[in-house]
């Protein structure tokens, strides 16, 4: 008995160390592999261990992330010091990844914390007489509510994203089209001829 | 199948040997084997997965042995589901019901290798006919499947005879065993486990030895005789006890008794008794593993039993008295789990059964007191309802019992777990009783929680799709977010005695911190049918005062995809630096048009995960409000 429970301590000390250790990392393009992130954090130290988070319960796209485990927790701290300092660019550009030190509820296989006792009570069948029955039937409505809330705000956020990105490629575009029409004119002659003309020297730039 | 290797992997012995055969006689038979501490025998009912069908198969092991190339391979007379003999149905088939397989054809049986088998079912015989033993309702209430109709595979004809041989195998195996014959197969192995037996097996004649060495040979006559002095004697415990004079009902017990078995009955009496006691008083437990190692005496008997008086005085008598009621067919897994692991693992070798013997009448004497546990008892609801499930927990001891009859450690331990729980949960009750009426379940580690799997699960997302196809999956919402998959599991399993594996949604930047949620996946569509139906009808309450949602099936979700990552042509980029920009990770220098837009994506990083967080607080705050009005704590 004893020995099961120290068993179940260490268990979760080790885990709580390995938690320390992981960096969590959000707003990944769906192109990030195993590879990619191993190579890329790997400069900060050694990689352990990569696990991807599949979405299963947001309905609507949204980018990969993943726990990184790395050698120790110095490593991690580095990882997340480092990206969030400078943005950190994954297999695209200009969205910078997100790295935060991750948490024990990301795991899904987490043990079950030392001497913790659940208990569950089990009502067959509400009864409107019940002295909880309103506050039970508020709580269900509520949890339901509030993801719905929740729901929404991360779509009304998405579109907020999808904005910024639409904005941005425009950005791009035309600084894109800048840069081709220098172009150009400086390779059919254009702009030899327009130096010439106003006096500049164009190999000074 | 590709389990070759299984056997590195998974702890497996081989049980009694039956015999040989084949044409060399080079092939080795055998009545049981062990795979990962738990038994199966000949005429068990088991699943058995080939990994492509919806759902496992569910077979009965008429024929066990050895290949000399070393194969172990077992013969599997099928049942059959309803929905695979659908077109030959003409009614509805009942709740759990399944057929078995007879005439001749294919279908009938197979010989699989030995590995297939994924795990013990428990199928009750339910027919009318007179070779079969009627079931209990509790055995009932605890059967995965019932079956009392066959279907020919040669006629594709339903029917209720079953006859005299299917497959070459007698009907009485195939229908349900004899409480006699399953009280002695368990005994047989709770007799090596639980008992230090050498000194007993020197006690006892050796003419009984033998009709009991085998399963099958038995000499029903001497058994029948046995049973029926055994169950006076049980009648009277019974009503001992109830007058609350456990002592001196083992004494009477002993003056009346005029068997051989008297004094090996007795010499299990005591634990019986004492069992509860165990389980309710660590210290008492500890001193009877020293006790019980031995032969037990008579003097260890007054000791023992004047405890049980000690005890059983607290007040509550009655309660008590159910629980000495119900822990018989407990105490011997209890000590044997608790302490007797080691044994088990050469158990077999050094069976006797001459203690199986001496224990048929106990058995029998617990059985007969388990049949009406709750007729004993006139109590509170909540108590009455806790002792209900009590003996739900034990009789489905019996009802695996009769099927497993040489159950191990892992397996006993499993049954008795839950009424360890709930004998603590209704002495607490007793204690404290009555705040309210509510059955309250102390959720504790799911049994057989750490048992290794017989089969490598597939990657959970494979399983989830599998799952969602099969109608076994639900989905669970509300859960305190700090518990864990394994926590999600034993809440089943403790509130339905239904085991499933889940697996908590992992918390990352779109979930929702206050609310956790996990997936499940049942064994059965009927079994994820039957909880999403009960918790959304009725209210399963968890400790922080959430009552659980689900909902059946897989959400639907889209594949990932990021905003703000452009796929810039690559004739069009620029320089080599820029391509390298794109296809490899780096940090951004802040002199370049890419920094700028990094930091827009920065800005409104932090502006919608500020967002999140706003809400959640206020989320937060009126759960909190909400759950403050719970008149019940």
């Amino acid at each position: 008995m004893a020995t099961s429970s120290e068993a179940a301590k260490k268990a979760y000390a080790e885990f709580e160390e390995k938690v320390k250790r992981t960096v969590f990392l959000d707003n990944l393009s769906p192109q990030v592999t195993v590879p990619v992130i191993k190579q890329a954090l790997g400069q900060f130290g050694n990689v352990v261990n990569v696990e991807f988070i599949s979405n299963y319960t947001i309905p609507y796209p949204i980018p990969q992330c993943a726990l990184v485990e790395m050698g120790d927790e110095k490593q991690s701290q580095g990882v997340v010091s480092e990206l969030t300092s400078h943005p950190f660019m994954m297999s695209g550009i200009p969205r910078p990844v997100i790295a935060k030190i991750a948490q024990n509820e990301m795991f899904a296989d987490r043990p079950v914390p030392p001497d913790r006792k659940i208990e569950v009570r089990w009502v067959e069948q509400l009864e409107p007489s019940d002295p909880d029955f309103e506050a039970i039937r508020k709580l269900k409505i509520l949890c339901k509510k509030q993801n719905a809330q929740h729901l929404a705000l991360i779509k009304h956020q998405l579109t907020a994203e999808e904005n910024i990105a639409k904005q941005q490629e425009e950005t791009l575009k035309v600084h894109f089209k800048k840069y081709q029409l220098i172009e150009s004119i400086m390779q059919d002659g254009t702009g030899a001829r327009l130096a010439r003309r106003y006096g500049l020297r164009l190999d000074e730039d | 199948m590709g389990h070759d290797l299984a056997n590195d992997v998974h702890k497996f012995r081989w049980g009694k040997k039956r015999g040989v055969g084949g044409s060399k006689r080079n092939i080795q038979f055998y009545e049981s084997f062990t795979i990962d501490d738990v038994d199966y025998s000949l005429f068990d009912c088991v699943y058995v997965d080939d990994m492509k069908a919806s759902e496992p198969y569910i077979g009965k092991i008429v024929k066990i042995w050895e290949q000399p190339d070393k194969k172990k391979k077992v013969k599997i007379l099928w049942f059959f589901r309803p929905y695979e003999v659908q077109n030959y149905l003409e009614d509805t088939p009942l709740e759990k019901e399944i057929f078995l397989a007879t005439g001749e054809g294919i279908g009938l049986f197979n010989i699989n290798p030995l590995e297939a088998i994924v795990g013990k079912c428990s199928v009750i015989c339910t027919s009318k006919d007179e070779r079969n033993r009627q079931p209990s309702n509790e055995e009932l209430d605890m059967a995965d499947y019932i079956f009392f109709r066959t279907f020919n595979v040669g006629s594709h004809k339903i029917s209720e005879i079953i006859d005299d041989q299917i497959a070459g195998v007698a009907a009485k195996d195939l229908l349900n065993q004899k409480a006699d014959q399953h009280s002695i197969s368990k005994f047989e192995k709770k007799g090596d486990s639980g008992i230090a037996s050498p000194s007993t097996d020197i006690l006892l004649p050796a003419s009984k030895l033998n009709p009991l060495n085998s399963l099958e040979n038995r000499v029903d006559g001497e058994i029948e005789s046995l049973s029926t002095s055994t169950k006076r004697h049980g009648v009277i415990v019974h009503k001992s006890l109830e007058g609350q004079h456990p002592l001196k009902d083992n004494q009477d017990d002993k003056s009346i008794s005029n068997l051989v078995l008297v004094d090996d009955r007795l010499s299990k009496k005591p634990r019986l008794i004492d069992s509860p006691i165990e389980a309710l008083n660590d210290t008492i437990l500890r001193k009877h593993k020293v006790e019980s190692n031995g032969c037990v005496s008579s003097i260890h008997l007054d000791k023992e039993s004047s405890k049980v008086t000690n005890d059983a005085l607290v007040g509550h008598m009655s309660s008590h008295e159910m629980k000495l009621i119900q822990a018989p067919t407990t105490e011997v897994p209890n000590d044997a789990s608790s302490r007797k692991q080691k044994f088990s693992g050469d158990g077999f070798s050094k069976e006797s059964s001459g203690v199986a013997d001496a224990l048929i009448g106990n058995r029998i004497l617990k059985k007969k007191l388990i049949d009406d546990p709750i007729d004993v008892l006139n109590d509170a609801g909540a108590r009455k309802q806790k002792l209900d499930s009590n003996g739900d927990a034990s009789s489905k001891e019996i009802v695996r019992s009769h099927k497993e009859s040489f159950e191990k450690h892992n397996l006993v331990q499993k049954k008795t777990k839950p009424l360890d729980t709930s004998l603590q949960d209704s002495s607490l009750l007793i204690g404290d009783s009555k705040k309210n009426d509510y059955e309250i379940l102390e959720v504790t580690r799911k049994p057989d929680a750490d048992r290794s799997r017989w089969f490598k699960s597939l990657p959970w997302e494979d399983r989830l799709k599998k799952a969602d196809e099969q109608g076994t999956l639900v989905f669970v919402e509300n859960l305190d977010p700090t518990y864990t998959s394994s926590e999600v599991e034993d809440i089943m399993y403790r509130t339905f005695q239904k085991s499933c594996t889940a697996r908590v949604i992992q918390q990352a930047t779109f979930q929702n911190p206050n609310y956790g949620q996990a997936y499940v996946i049942f064994r059965t569509r009927e079994a994820a049918d039957l909880v999403v139906s009960k918790i959304n009808k009725g209210c399963l309450q968890l400790s922080n005062g959430s009552p659980l949602l689900c909902s059946k099936g897989m959400l639907k979700v889209p594949k990932s995809s990021i905003y703000g990552h452009f796929s810039v042509e690559r004739s069009k980029l620029q320089t080599r630096e820029m391509r390298m920009a794109v296809s490899t990770s780096h940090c951004s220098q802040p002199n370049t048009i890419e920094y700028e837009m990094a930091m827009e994506w920065v800005l409104l990083h932090e502006k919608s995960s500020k967002a999140l967080k706003t809400l959640h607080k206020d989320q937060a705050d009126r759960l909190r409000e909400i759950k403050k009005t719970l008149k019940t704590k």
